[in-house]
Parts: C-alpha cells; sequence; structure tokens
C-alpha cells in the first residue's frame, strides 16, 4: 500500500522520505484546498525539490474547470508535461480530455470527492482511468468489498480532516460583508464553525474560487491499516491541512510506519500522548437513513 | 428565437397532471427506488405509466430520474427497474452514473438518457468526454453564468438544460456530505437535511465574531430568473427546468403557468411590461422564499444568502382546490381560511384569471357559514363564473 502525501511545503518533503510516500501537489490555478501554495513560483520550486527527491510525485487538479479556463488549463497542463510527473488527480473529467488531446501516456487517476460508491460505478469508470479514490462517505466493509474486486486500483482518503463540503460562492466574506466586518479571508486557515446545537468546530476555507466545509475530527486509519492492506487497495492519502506540523508529522510517521509492520503498542503509546480529535469518519457509520426513517 | 421545453417536477401523479395542464412541455419525476426525491415520490410503476401515457396523449414527454449515487446495496432490481420504464415508453431517464447511463445503453433501451446536475458539469471538454459515452443531454451546473451557458450550448456537442427556479444548492451538487456528517443522512441517497441552512457561531482564532441576532449560515436564496429566459433562449439551451419534485400542486401550476405564458410571449414577441410585472408577482407569491437569480449575472455575494431565519409575511392566497361542478355550486377541498365577502378569483391551466365576490359559502353538509378555517375541509361555494375541476381557488390579494 502506498502513502500518498499532499505536499503543502518543502519541510514535508525533508520530513518524509520513507520510500513507501509518494507526493501529490494541488496545482495552484485550478485547484483548491492549497493555501499554502498560491504561486506559480512556489509551486514548481516544490515540484522540483520532490522530483529531485526521486519519489513519485503526482499532480491534482481538483477544481471544476470553467469553460473560459480551458485554454489557459491546456497550456498549463503542457508545461508540466515538460517535467517527469508521475501521473494527474482531477475531479473534472476535462482534464482527462486534455491530457489525451495531448498524447499523455502516463497515470491518470480520477478523484471526485463523492459520487464514487459501488462496484459497477468503479468498473464503469476505471475502463477509462488507472485508479480512482473512492467516496469518503464508504463504511470499512465497502472499502475493503470494492478494493478487492479491484486490486491496486483504488486508493482513498486515509487522514486527515475530511472536506464535506465545496462551494463556488465565497461565503465566509459575503457573511462578513453582511455583518460589516471587513477581513482578509482569502487562504486562511483560522476560521471555524461551529453549529449552535452542537460542539463541533469545524474548520472553514474560503480561496479564490471555493469555499470549503471541513469535519472537525480528523480522520484516523490506524487501526484499520491491516484490514485495508490486505485489500490490496493501492494506496491512502494524507493531507496535513489545519493540522499542527509537528502533530502531523508525528501522526503520519506512525501511520507509514504501522502500514510497513502492524505494532499496536506502538499505536497505543501513540494514543496516550495524543491531543489530535482523531475518528473514525465513516469507517463504521452508514450514512443512509433518509429523511423518512428519522 | 427558437422553441424550447419548459421542464416541471412533479412529485405524484396528480402534480405532474397539473404541471402538464399548466404548460410544461416535459415533466421529470422520480420512482420510489433509484431516485434522490424517494421520499418525495408516491410512483409506483403503475402510476409512471399513467403519467407517460397522459404526457403523450398531449404531444408531451416525461422524464424519469434515475439519479441516487448509489451503494452497493441500493443495486438490487436496477436492470429490471430500467427494463420496466422502457417497458412503459418514458422519453428519458435522468442519471448521475455513468455506470446506469452504460447499462441503459447497453440493454438497448429506447428512452434517451440524461445526466444529471449532480455531476457539476461545468464546460465543453467534460461534455465532449460524456458525448464519447452516448449521453444524449447534460444538465448543467447550476453556477454557470450566463455567457458560459451560451458559450457551452453554443457548441452544440450535447443539447444542454439549466435550472430556471427553485431551491439552490449553494455547494457544488452531489459534492456535499454535510448532510451525512452531521445527521448520518446521505445527501446522495435523497436524505439531505439542508445543513447548509442551519445557523452557525463563526469564530477567527478562536474568538466569535458572528453576530448573535445574525449568524453564519450557507443557506441560499431560490432562484428565479423571468428576466433572463430571453437570454437562455437565445443561448441554444434546449429545456428550462424548474426544481420541486417536493412542492405543492398549487405551486406548481403558478410557476409553471408564469414562464409558460412568459416564454410563449417571447416567442409570440407579445412580451411586455405589464405581463412581467404580473408574472413575476404571481413567482414571489407562490411560496415565501426570498430569490435572486443565481450565477447567471454575477457570482452570487450576501444578496443570494438568507441570512437571517426571516420571519416572511406569509401569504397565504391559496384558498383551494376545485373537485366537483355542478352548475354553479362548486366543491372546493379548502387549504386556507376563506371569508364570505373576500375577493377570490379562479385559477386554471388555460385561461385568464377570473375574479368573484365570495357570495355564499356552506360546509359540506350544506350549513351557511361566513368563515372556514378547517385545512382539508371541504367547502361549497357558488362560484359566477366558468370552473374546472382541478382549478385553484385562491385569494385575489396583491395578485
Amino acid at each position: 500500500m502506498r502513502i500518498l502525501l499532499q505536499v503543502h511545503s518543502l519541510d514535508q518533503i525533508k520530513t518524509f522520505q520513507d520510500p513507501l510516500v509518494d507526493y501529490v501537489l494541488r496545482d495552484p490555478f485550478f485547484s483548491y484546498k492549497h493555501p499554502s501554495l498560491q504561486t506559480k513560483e512556489d509551486f514548481l520550486e516544490i515540484l522540483k525539490d520532490t522530483l529531485l527527491s526521486h519519489h513519485k510525485t503526482y499532480i491534482e487538479i481538483n477544481g471544476f474547470i470553467e469553460e473560459s479556463d480551458l485554454i489557459g488549463l491546456e497550456s498549463w497542463l503542457k508545461e508540466l508535461l515538460t517535467y517527469p510527473i508521475q501521473g494527474f488527480y482531477f475531479a473534472d473529467l476535462a482534464v482527462l480530455m486534455i491530457l489525451k488531446s495531448l498524447n499523455y501516456q502516463g497515470e491518470t487517476i480520477y478523484s471526485p470527492e463523492t459520487i464514487l460508491t459501488n462496484t459497477l460505478e468503479i468498473k464503469t469508470l476505471l475502463a477509462l482511468v488507472d485508479r480512482l479514490v473512492i467516496s469518503k462517505e464508504l463504511t470499512l466493509e465497502e472499502i475493503v468489498k470494492i478494493s478487492k474486486t479491484f486490486p491496486q486500483r483504488i486508493e482513498m482518503f486515509g487522514a486527515g480532516h475530511l472536506q464535506m463540503s465545496v462551494s463556488r460562492r465565497p461565503l465566509l466574506s459575503s457573511y462578513l460583508q453582511e455583518i460589516g466586518l471587513s477581513k482578509e479571508v482569502i487562504n486562511k486557515t483560522d476560521y471555524r464553525i461551529r453549529e449552535l446545537k452542537r460542539k463541533e468546530m469545524m474548520p472553514i476555507l474560503e480561496e479564490s474560487k471555493t469555499f470549503c466545509v471541513f469535519t472537525q475530527d480528523i480522520l484516523n486509519p490506524l487501526e484499520e491499516l491491516p484490514v485495508l492492506n490486505q485489500s490490496e487497495i493501492y494506496g491512502i492519502q494524507l493531507d496535513d491541512l489545519f493540522i499542527d506540523k509537528k502533530d502531523a508529522q508525528n501522526f503520519f510517521q506512525l501511520i507509514i510506519d504501522q502500514v510497513k509492520e502492524t505494532d499496536l503498542h506502538q499505536i497505543k503509546s501513540f494514543y496516550k500522548i495524543n491531543k489530535l480529535p482523531l475518528f473514525k469518519g465513516y469507517f463504521e457509520r452508514k450514512t443512509n437513513l433518509r429523511q423518512e426513517a428519522i | 428565437m427558437s422553441q424550447i421545453e419548459l421542464l416541471a417536477p412533479a412529485g405524484d401523479l396528480q402534480r405532474a397532471k397539473v404541471a402538464f395542464l399548466y404548460g410544461a412541455d416535459a415533466v421529470y419525476v422520480g420512482g420510489k427506488r433509484f431516485s434522490l426525491r424517494a421520499r418525495a415520490s408516491n410512483f409506483e410503476i403503475g402510476d409512471l405509466k399513467e403519467a407517460a401515457d397522459f404526457a403523450h396523449s398531449m404531444g408531451k414527454k416525461l422524464f424519469v430520474t434515475v439519479n441516487m449515487i448509489a451503494h452497493e446495496e441500493d443495486l438490487d432490481g436496477l436492470e429490471s427497474y430500467l427494463k420496466e420504464l422502457n417497458e412503459i415508453h418514458v422519453d428519458a431517464i435522468i442519471v448521475a452514473s455513468l455506470a446506469i447511463a452504460q447499462l441503459a445503453q447497453q440493454m438497448n433501451l429506447s428512452y434517451e438518457v440524461h445526466l444529471s446536475t449532480q455531476l457539476s458539469i461545468t464546460n465543453s471538454k467534460a461534455m465532449e468526454f460524456y458525448k464519447s459515452l452516448g449521453i444524449d443531454r447534460v444538465v448543467l451546473a447550476r453556477e454557470l453564468d450566463l455567457q458560459t451557458i451560451t458559450d457551452i450550448s453554443s457548441n452544440t456537442i450535447l443539447p444542454t438544460e439549466v435550472f430556471i427556479h427553485g431551491g439552490m444548492c449553494v455547494n457544488y451538487s452531489g459534492r456535499c456530505t454535510l448532510s451525512n456528517d452531521m445527521t448520518l443522512r446521505d445527501a446522495n441517497r435523497g436524505g439531505c437535511a439542508q445543513s447548509c441552512r442551519w445557523a452557525y457561531e463563526l469564530t477567527e482564532n478562536d474568538q466569535v465574531i458572528s453576530k448573535q441576532e445574525d449568524p453564519f449560515t450557507m443557506g441560499s436564496k431560490d432562484l428565479q430568473t423571468l428576466d433572463l429566459i430571453e437570454n437562455l433562449i437565445q443561448s441554444k439551451v434546449v429545456s428550462l427546468k424548474i426544481e420541486g419534485r417536493m412542492k405543492s400542486a398549487y405551486y406548481i401550476a403558478v410557476i409553471v403557468k408564469a414562464y409558460r405564458l412568459w416564454i410563449d410571449a417571447l416567442l409570440n414577441k407579445t412580451a411586455d411590461q405589464s405581463l412581467r410585472d404580473q408574472l413575476i408577482k404571481e413567482l414571489n407569491q407562490a411560496e415565501n422564499r426570498s430569490t435572486f437569480d443565481g450565477f447567471l449575472n454575477a457570482l452570487p455575494n450576501r444578496n443570494g444568502q438568507v441570512y437571517v431565519n426571516q420571519e416572511e409575511a406569509v401569504v397565504q392566497n391559496f384558498i383551494g382546490t376545485v373537485l366537483k361542478v355542478k352548475d354553479d355550486e362548486v366543491l372546493v377541498e379548502m387549504r386556507n381560511n376563506v371569508k364570505l365577502g373576500e375577493l377570490c378569483e379562479v385559477f386554471g391551466p388555460s385561461k385568464l384569471n377570473e375574479s368573484f365576490i365570495l357570495t355564499s359559502l356552506y360546509d359540506e353538509k350544506g350549513n351557511l357559514i361566513q368563515t372556514a378555517n378547517k385545512p382539508m375541509a371541504k367547502l361549497i361555494m357558488k362560484i359566477p363564473c366558468v370552473v374546472h375541476v382541478g382549478d385553484f381557488i385562491r385569494r385575489k390579494g396583491n395578485l
């Protein structure tokens, strides 16, 4: 099982040198969830470093591509293809179409955040791309079934705050305008929302073209790793967005160690000192309750 | 200007018939399975057949949503359901799944396959991809402006459909799991709890910065686009879609009729300010929800959001539905209060609304009453104008 690390800074490359780790960089122009990678220069600097490290390097383009951006996207992909990139993640199939038109031969991974929830759908899409990142709202049982059906062709979000929504609207800026507050909010990771009857403080992030809400808690796959490993899943993605860098480093390193060799004692020791708000995501939570069942 | 399809929603057979009668060219409905609005559906296969037959008898079309993002456990019976829909001659299915789209094609079924807005299609390259898979039509993402819709639709890669009225997801459709996380109700399987519309506290570096009396929320105003219909017709879009499979028959009648009248007036070059103003009033009073023009003119800002739990002035113009007509006596199933002496009107599909003053009002047993105030009660009214079964009686009010 590969570890697919979302790279937000040069430090991460220095920290995670394990051969199990591949790097994923979100592009600065057509993606979201990259608050610290804003300029082409920053992005290319990190890209060059990841390539020099001899780890596989992937580019993720996770935004919905607007019609007026198609020409710019094509030209950006052409430039990226001058680098020895291992593959591309994308959420919009326009990226795949353009890559094909450029005669791209590398790996293609479709990652739409949701909507990949059953073997029928996945079989259909795997005829068109190399791998898929399945939906987050799947139970462990569902993940294992899908992964075993398509060995080494499935990836999943493995650790970090789960993204719950993505909007095209600048919802944070709009609200601040509504209440008469003037603040620079774009790419800032300091904001949280709490539903008035609940305790959870959910991170939010407004970027140039999106507004996202994330879970308060951080997905923790530590105890599920042996099952996931056996299911022949290709890899799990780790993303330290909103997490203290040092805490993320310890947590992710433990995940990497556990992928190589399960050591329950090490996990227990980690839990004793851990202060991160960890949870099991949807591993054991079925979300099929419909409104009429409530 | 070219002809354009007006596509309306319906949650049951009665509402489907209302939508057709009030001017929809096509109606979309969901069955009890595989549909995102299964909760709103009363359509057994027999009802779907009756709706399809009704549509075809009027030269119109019936589309069926098969747009659930299915998990493994939901897939049983899918193939036979797709076959059943073919046997009852529905005109199209609306899917959010490429697997279901391909399955329908492999089964050589005769209906069209339309891609749902759940796939958030925002550009022509993605449309080329879907065309290569044999898709017949795409419902564009709600996040597009008029120019983009025009650019994409003019490419004629695939026929396009856009939403023109009704509720809006604030997030990209199909990409939101707020409801899953906060209530265990799967939005992509019809259980959306609309958590985006709830009130939230906003903090910055752990300090509360939201206002208690005006909390943070993500709730969107509804879409209303009457003033942009002319542009949409010119954009080469083939279908204008109204949202609201859970809405009442009266709501559907009002909204469909308003857009029908406006589209026809535009195509016949009889549209004028007076008609426009009248239709805007109709649209605004059909339901007590704030509206705006979505992304069509500009990226929504605070004016596209519903920030405070506004207690809108409740408009209860709708009095009831006509069940039976005998001479000038009309049996009405009541929905909202009515009293003698009120200025009312008959709202029907094919005529101008005729006004009358309510001068006689009886309960079901024939007792003369001054005021009726029990919802769902049967009332007998004497109405001095032409009335048909299925017409709606409403208070003239501000209309």
